[in-house]
């Protein structure tokens, strides 16, 4: 039970770690891959903004009523067109240069007409050498801010953060402005009249970020604050961003970690990672803005709040921790189960059959079960039942058995003490009849008288003898024999008795039969035994069978033997008398007939041989004795 | 000659008194080992035919003391229990034939003659 539980923790620890490692990963890849789709969102709403700038304006460029303002300097006409396009275009600045690139007008203070003939920015620049539409981000000077709008270079104008400005610059300010941009060519039957252009500015723009958080983090919220934030940033300072500062400020004039700067705008790849900012960790991706030269001038980040995917993580562990806690749990309640229906049953069994090999039959198995396992059950105990009938009967064979050999010997030891005490006036009986017989004056009738006293004698004397043989069990002679001639000596000894009677002697010799050794002449006298027993038993024209073959016990596990049967047609043995048939003194011949003695002492001899004997008979169909001897026969 | 039989069934004496008188033997008639044994120091004789189950000495006891105080005369034992061991344990103690009763006056004269003859045998 306790390797039970053990082992269920193990499992549940080890399936905790590594579930937990992989559902780490798992969160981590997701939010990985998620804040790579988001950056690429907020690449195409950036580059959408320039869309619309460089869209709006080229429409307008492309007026015959706009060429005409152009073409004709109206003032008027064009202010109102570029403030119409400003509206709709959320431009910071703009404003229509002539071929040449001299300003005619732009939104805005008006024009100094001291310092500011010519525009002196960027995009005009490339439009004028190349004489196409040009659109992106760029970056613009204070000077030119200032031209444009005093207040857009105020709005320029960022605060380095002090504690954030790892890298040193001369100034503790960021002047310039970064800006997307449009400037579209007007041309008049081919010759470039004049120039319209405008653009946003970036260094605070709240629009183009906040656009991105609405747009790609839908107002994901996660404890009150926005899971997810947009920055743009000049080289490596923020300019634009909804990162907040513990005060709840944006976040402006700090730098980007030395890391992604190198990454980013040195080497011109992404960054996606993990990135600290003002004491949060973020999942943060970076990509490189370049202007319209493509020259990295800056960066794009968006960046989602990691605690809400650890939140995530937690939840997800704690809930894969739930389930593996109560999958442990109902694998141990289950195993409790499953241990009292099986291992404890099993175990019963177990003790059980220990108990039965100390000889008890029944023992307690436990309560039966319903299923496979009372199965089982029951089935031992029907095994136990037969199990003690066998055990039983074998005792009562065993018993029988020890009586056989009880009898025997108290018949040895009456035997003993009858013949000594016999014998002697036997002797008597003996000496005087045969010196009375060797008298001449003897009539007939008293000689006859005196013969028939010597031959009775002689008769007890040999019943007398007789059971001292049975009691004294004389040892045996073995040497090797051919069974067959043992058996056809014997056949041929009655042969002319059974001539006399009518009766026809068969003997059936079996092929192959292995060396026996055994001792010939009791072997024979068993085998005339049970002979003169069957001459004896069957009526004139009767046969008798006597047949040898190749046999295995029954009793010693099949050891190999031969068979010895003689099958008489006579008149059988009564099923009362087959039990007793081997029993000293048992006869079913008249009184005077048979000394009794022949099975018993056939058997001994038999069983000394490690042989049997049986019989088999059935009232008037004859009786059929198997005289049964092994090959091997142990050491006796 | 001279024949001594030892035996404590009369019956024995008798029978062996009748036969052994009808041959002419000259025999003397013991119903006890000691009885026996007291006789021997007067008299030795040419055979002694014992029984070997008796009350107080034994035939076997008997066949030892007679060797110890003649070491060479045949002795026939008998038996109406002729066990292995009995006829073992007769020859151990110095029996020169095993008689088994009952007997018939001729079977009781041939194991005379016989051992007679195998000392007579012996003897030459």
């Amino acid at each position: 039970m306790a390797s039970l539980l053990l082992l269920a923790f193990m499992v549940g620890a080890v399936s905790l770690v590594a579930g937990g490692n992989l559902l780490y990963k798992a969160v981590i890849n997701e939010a990985t891959n998620r804040i790579r789709f988001d950056l690429n969102a907020a690449r195409e709403i950036y580059q959408e903004r320039i869309k619309t700038v460089h869209s709006l304006l080229a429409i307008s460029a492309s007026e015959t009523s706009f060429r005409d303002a152009v073409r004709f300097y109206s003032i008027p006409d064009l202010m109102s067109r570029l403030e119409t396009l400003s509206f709709y275009a959320d431009m910071d600045f703009a404003g229509v240069v002539d071929g040449d690139g001299t300003i005619i007008c732009k939104l805005g203070p008006a024009v100094d007409p001291a310092n500011a003939r010519r525009a002196d920015n960027p995009m005009i620049r490339q439009v004028l050498e190349r004489k196409v539409p040009v659109s992106g981000s760029v970056i613009l000077d204070q000077a030119f801010l200032k031209s444009e709008n005093p207040a857009l270079a105020n709005r320029a104008r960022i605060r380095l953060s002090p504690h954030a400005g790892r890298e040193k610059t001369g100034s503790d300010e960021e002047t310039s402005g970064m800006a997307i941009v449009a400037a579209i060519p007007v041309f008049e039957r081919g010759k470039l009249i004049g120039i319209v252009y405008g653009g946003t500015l970036l260094n605070r723009n709240e629009n183009i970020v906040d656009t991105v958080r609405k747009t790609v983090f839908q107002h994901e919220n996660y404890k009150g604050r926005n899971i997810g934030t947009a920055t743009i940033f000049l080289n490596d300072i923020r300019i634009a961003t909804n990162v907040l500062t513990q005060e709840g400020k944006r976040l402006l004039g700090t730098r980007v970690s030395p890391e992604v700067k190198t990454q980013v705008l040195d080497q011109g790849k992404s960054w996606v990672g993990r990135a600290s900012v003002v004491n949060q960790w973020y999942r943060a991706a970076y990509e490189p803005i370049e202007d319209l030269c493509g020259s990295r001038i800056g960066m794009l980040y968006v960046g989602v709040l990691e605690a809400k995917y650890n939140d995530i993580r937690n939840k997800a562990f704690f809930i894969f921790a739930l389930t593996t806690f109560v999958g442990m749990l109902a694998a141990v309640v289950v195993g409790y189960q499953l241990a009292n229906r099986l291992i404890r049953p099993v175990e019963n069994l177990i003790q059980a059959s220990q108990e039965v090999s100390r000889g008890n039959f029944s023992p307690d198995i436990g309560p039966i079960a319903q299923d496979e396992m009372g199965h089982l059950q029951t089935t031992f105990q029907s095994m136990l039942q037969s199990l003690e009938e066998r055990a039983r009967r074998s005792q009562v064979e065993s018993e029988n058995r020890l009586l056989q050999s009880e009898k025997q010997a108290s018949v040895g030891r009456l035997a003993a003490g009858v013949a000594h005490e016999i014998n002697n006036p036997l002797t008597g009986v003996l000496t005087y009849t045969y010196m009375l017989l060797r008298r001449k004056d003897l009539s007939d009738d008293i000689r006859a008288d005196l013969q028939t006293i010597a031959t009775s004698t002689e008769r007890v004397r040999q019943i007398v003898k007789g059971l001292l043989d049975f009691s004294r069990q004389t040892a045996l002679n073995l040497e090797q024999s051919d069974i067959n001639q043992v058996v056809g000596s014997a056949v041929s000894f009655v042969e002319n008795q059974a001539l006399l009677k009518g009766i026809s002697i068969t003997l059936r010799e079996g092929d192959n039969l292995p060396q026996l050794t055994l001792d010939r002449s009791q072997i024979q006298s068993v085998l005339l035994n049970i002979l003169i027993n069957a001459l004896d038993a069957t009526e004139t024209g009767g046969d008798i069978l006597v047949s040898t073959g190749i046999s295995l016990s029954g009793g010693t596990a099949g050891q190999k033997g031969v068979e010895i049967s003689i099958t008489d047609t006579g008149s059988g043995i009564p099923a009362h008398d087959l039990d007793k048939l081997f029993d000293p003194f048992f006869s079913t011949k008249e009184v005077g007939e048979g000394t009794g003695l022949g099975l018993s002492v056939s058997l001994g001899i038999v069983e000394r041989h490690g042989g049997t004997i049986r019989v088999k008979s059935e009232m008037g169909n004859g009786s059929s004795f198997y005289v049964w001897i092994p090959v091997h026969q142990e050491d006796s | 000659m001279k024949v001594f039989v030892v035996d404590d069934e009369q019956v024995i004496l008798n029978s062996c008194r009748l036969v052994l008188a009808a041959e002419g033997f000259d025999a003397s008639f013991f119903d006890s080992a000691d009885e026996a044994l007291q006789a021997l120091q007067h008299e030795v004789p040419t055979l002694i035919i014992v029984d070997i189950k008796m009350p107080g000495h034994d035939g076997f006891y008997f066949i030892n003391e007679v060797r110890k105080m003649h070491g060479s005369i045949p002795v026939i034992a008998m038996s109406g229990y002729p066990t292995r061991k009995t006829i073992a344990d007769s020859g151990a103690s110095g029996a020169t034939r095993f008689l088994e009763k009952p007997f018939t006056p001729n079977e009781f004269l041939d194991t005379i003659y016989k051992t007679m003859g195998k000392e007579q045998q012996n003897e030459t």
